[in-house]
């Protein structure tokens, strides 16, 4: 007499379950696998990666650097203007240090960066200082960039002299150096001077124009090839108005310090 | 052939057959495979650890500059706050203490230090001041040996320009040591 289980098996194929077993597991996986891909879980087969979640965390601190930015062009901008002696005095510290002082320039052709000197002329700038007392005395950076708009826009014969004094009195003023540990030579005094770019366009009154990189009227930056790859620099703007009734506007291109440079605990 | 074997196999009392046990190894692996899923599934969603120290540490460098309990000008009379332009006379281990929590998870040092020019024309001691001195110099070895994992300290640092009241420009140093 045949059981119903032997029945069963009966209609079974030869490895122990049928066609519609087959379908059922197929259908069973194909069932899990769009659980999986619509809860979007990649971590579900490689596991939890922290790693990208701390270098999302990274770039939202990177961000943060533009908070230092903003902060750093405003107190630019309200930094008081020193006296003449102590303005001509950090003038004539920068001439004698002026051919420590690299930056780097991109070859067109190639596309690499490459070093160059700094081109500085103190003592243009210290000339045209001396002519035009107005444009520092009892101001802060922000009149005296205001300043330098009405010489610039009224005399053209002195827009190269009005350059070079915004360059060597930016330099002057914020410039910054890292104790590099380099043995003293003629090349070297110890550190790596810097200076993040700021510009100045006289000639954008709209703010809201897209920037035109190439055509800011006064421009300064010292960036030695040491300064550029680590971390994304960041752009913080600034416009100020002019005695003309137009505006200013003054970009500080951030290039946060390398950490190696940063203080220690 | 194969129901051949399969009676070879089969026992004694004929109560189990080899296609039936090979049906179940299919069973077998797929409840495997089955749990497996359901195991990573729950485990994506438990997050063991994620370091949010430089975040925090970013905000609470720049928080000092932009509170009015903190070291940046502050004129009560208007109740304006001036971000970039330091008071001098706020620059204090005391008046950062009201910055911190009752048990701060990190702490920071500021130092103010002269722009580079100045350094070198005339040079100036630098002037600290701390969220919590006493905790920092504890955490202060802990940080400078940069042990990694639990119990540890992992320092963050920033250089920023600011304006001191009296119009002159400074260098802020800034460290926070954050615990691991």
């Amino acid at each position: 007499m045949k059981t119903a289980n032997h029945f069963n098996k009966s209609k079974r194929g030869q490895f122990g379950f049928d066609l519609a077993d087959i379908f059922s597991y197929i259908g069973y996986f194909i069932v899990v696998l769009i659980i999986i891909i619509i809860l979007n879980i990649p971590s579900c087969l490689t596991g939890i990666d922290t790693k990208k979640a701390d270098s999302k965390l990274q770039e939202k601190a990177d961000s943060m650097a533009l908070v230092s930015a903003d902060t750093q062009i405003a107190s630019y901008l309200r930094t008081q203007m020193p006296e003449r002696t102590e303005l001509f005095a950090k003038l004539d510290w920068l001439e004698q240090h002026k051919n420590f002082l690299r930056t780097s320039v991109v070859d067109p052709e190639t596309g690499i960066t490459l070093p160059a000197e700094v081109k500085l002329d103190v003592g243009q700038a210290k000339a045209f200082l001396n002519s035009h007392p107005d444009v520092y005395a009892d101001k802060d950076y922000s009149g005296f960039i205001s300043s330098l708009q009405a010489v610039y826009a009224a005399e053209k014969k002195e827009q190269n002299n009005v350059k070079m004094a915004f360059k060597a009195v930016t330099t002057a003023l914020f410039i910054r150096g890292f104790s590099n540990g380099k043995k003293l030579d003629k090349n070297n005094d110890g550190y790596t001077y810097y200076l993040s770019p700021v510009s100045v366009d006289f000639q954008n009154s709209n703010p809201g124009e897209s920037g035109r990189d190439s055509d800011y009227d006064l421009s300064v930056e010292i960036l030695p090839g040491e300064m550029l790859p680590e971390r994304t620099p960041v752009q913080s703007i600034q416009v100020i108005p002019l005695a003309d009734l137009t505006l200013a506007k003054i970009r500080l291109t951030y290039h946060p310090e390398r950490s190696s440079w940063l203080p220690q605990p | 052939m194969v129901s051949k074997l399969g009676s070879l196999l089969r026992n004694k009392k004929g109560d189990s057959t080899p296609d039936e046990m090979i049906g179940w190894i299919h069973r077998s692996v797929f409840t495997v495979i089955v749990a497996l899923t359901t195991y990573f599934i729950i485990r994506a969603f438990i997050v063991t650890s994620i370091q949010v120290a430089p975040i925090e540490a970013n905000v609470l460098m720049s928080y000092p500059h932009i509170h009015k309990d903190g070291f940046s000008k502050f004129d009560s009379t208007i109740g304006r706050l001036y971000p970039g332009v330091m008071d001098t006379s706020r620059f204090t281990t005391g008046q950062l203490k009201l910055l911190k929590g009752e048990k701060p998870s990190i702490v920071g040092r500021f130092a103010r230090n002269q722009t580079i020019i100045d350094y070198h024309l005339k040079k100036e001691e630098p002037v600290y001041a701390y969220t919590d001195f006493d905790r920092y110099k504890l955490w202060q070895p802990l940080a400078q040996s940069k042990a990694k994992g639990e119990g540890g300290k992992t320092p963050y640092a920033e250089l920023r320009y600011v304006t001191l009241a009296d119009g002159r420009g400074a260098i802020i140093e800034t460290v926070m040591i954050a615990s691991n």
